[in-house]
């Protein structure tokens, strides 16, 4: 059962980080979480049977750094469109090519 | 039963024949699209709608233009660059132009539709890029039924539909050009909803969305948009659903309405 938490727990904390820093942030928060109460399980664990805290500490830190990063990003982080410079070129070359297209197609109406 | 099939192929029918009431030169619609996983929503992209005049030595055309730009913390991630052209008649909405250059994360494809609409057909020009960064080209020429529109002018005709004289259930079905392949579109009314927007709270019409005979838009009414249930018919929410989760697109502003 620890070893089954310790490894869970450490899988869950860095996934959380890896995620953390990707453009999808907030799907860090899924691993995050099972990695904190994978720390929380294992906390309950060492006071039981008087085990070593070390590793729960390193799981706990990871998830900290993760809900960190999640958390600043979503309040800090401004949803701006990127440089759109060679889309508004192709834009305008679009409707100029277009119109030398339509000039010999039969138009009804 | 041949009552109904009558006044269900009356009902298309009108809608088919319709004139356009509802788009005008210089609207401007822009939605931001969103990945939803169990809650969890993540701006992805913005997306513009523009209508805008185009004049040839013969005639004027509507261009119906679409964009789709990812949000810059996503450009080194997955960069899309997208455009949707189609050049329809201000009248009827009837496209004679469709053009389609996307750049989705170093794919890039181009397809161009030039409508014959005498002799039915369709020239299709299709545009790949090579691993090694050089251009295949492939013509062709394809039969279509007189009806037939591409993707973009299909959106704009759903918008110029007479949506309230429909009834809860009624469906109408649209000849869709996406790929050089001819498919069923199929809007089918669900009723009316309140949409809280940027735009303001408005009364909704629901309608799902569904492709007849393909995995793309299953018919199980996952896919659906919300229209303003005014004479602009605005586009206001839509949800659609993706292998793993959903997606959202949600208007930002509106501007240059007809009515």
């Amino acid at each position: 059962m620890k070893k089954l938490l310790i490894i869970l727990g450490f899988i869950s904390a860095i996934l959380g980080v890896v995620l953390s820093v990707t453009p999808l942030f907030k799907i860090a928060l899924f691993p995050t979480i099972i990695a904190f109460l994978c720390g929380l399980g294992l906390l309950y664990l060492a006071k039981k049977k008087q085990l070593k805290t070390k590793l729960i500490q390193y799981i706990f830190l990871l998830s900290i750094v993760s809900l960190s990063f999640v958390i600043y990003k979503s309040i800090f982080q401004e949803t701006k469109v990127g440089n759109t410079e060679e889309l508004e070129k192709l834009d305008e070359s679009s409707e100029e090519d277009a119109i030398k297209e339509l000039e010999d197609l039969e138009i009804d109406d | 039963m041949k009552q109904l099939s009558l006044t269900f192929i009356l009902f298309v029918g009108f809608l088919l024949s319709a004139q356009n009431k509802t788009i005008g030169y210089g609207e401007k619609l822009v939605f931001t699209a969103s990945y939803n996983m169990s809650g969890l929503l993540t701006d992805i992209a913005q997306v513009t709608m523009e209508t805008s005049k185009v004049s040839t030595s013969k005639s004027t055309l509507m261009r119906l233009k679409c964009r789709a730009t990812t949000f810059n913390s996503f450009d080194g991630f997955f960069k899309v660059r997208d455009l949707y052209e189609s050049y329809v008649s201000p009248t009827s909405l009837t496209p004679y132009l469709y053009k389609r250059d996307i750049n989705e994360g170093g794919y890039y494809k181009f397809m161009q539709y030039k409508y014959r609409r005498k002799s039915r057909s369709v020239e299709s020009i299709k545009k790949k890029r090579r691993g090694d960064g050089s251009i295949w080209e492939e013509k062709k020429i394809l039969n279509v039924s007189s009806s037939t529109k591409d993707l973009v002018a299909t959106l704009y005709t759903l918008r110029n539909l007479d949506i309230h004289k429909a009834n809860i259930g009624d469906a109408s079905s649209f000849k869709v050009l996406f790929d050089n392949e001819e498919s069923t579109v199929v809007f089918k009314y669900l009723g009316k909803e309140i949409i809280s927007s940027n735009i303001g709270r408005k009364e909704c019409y629901k309608i799902a969305i569904s492709l007849r005979g393909s995995d793309l838009l299953k018919g199980n009414n996952s896919n659906i948009i919300w229209l303003t249930a005014d004479a602009n018919k605005v586009p206001v929410y839509a949800k659609f659903k993706i292998p793993v989760g959903n997606g959202e697109l949600k208007i930002k502003s509106a501007t240059g309405l007809k009515n």
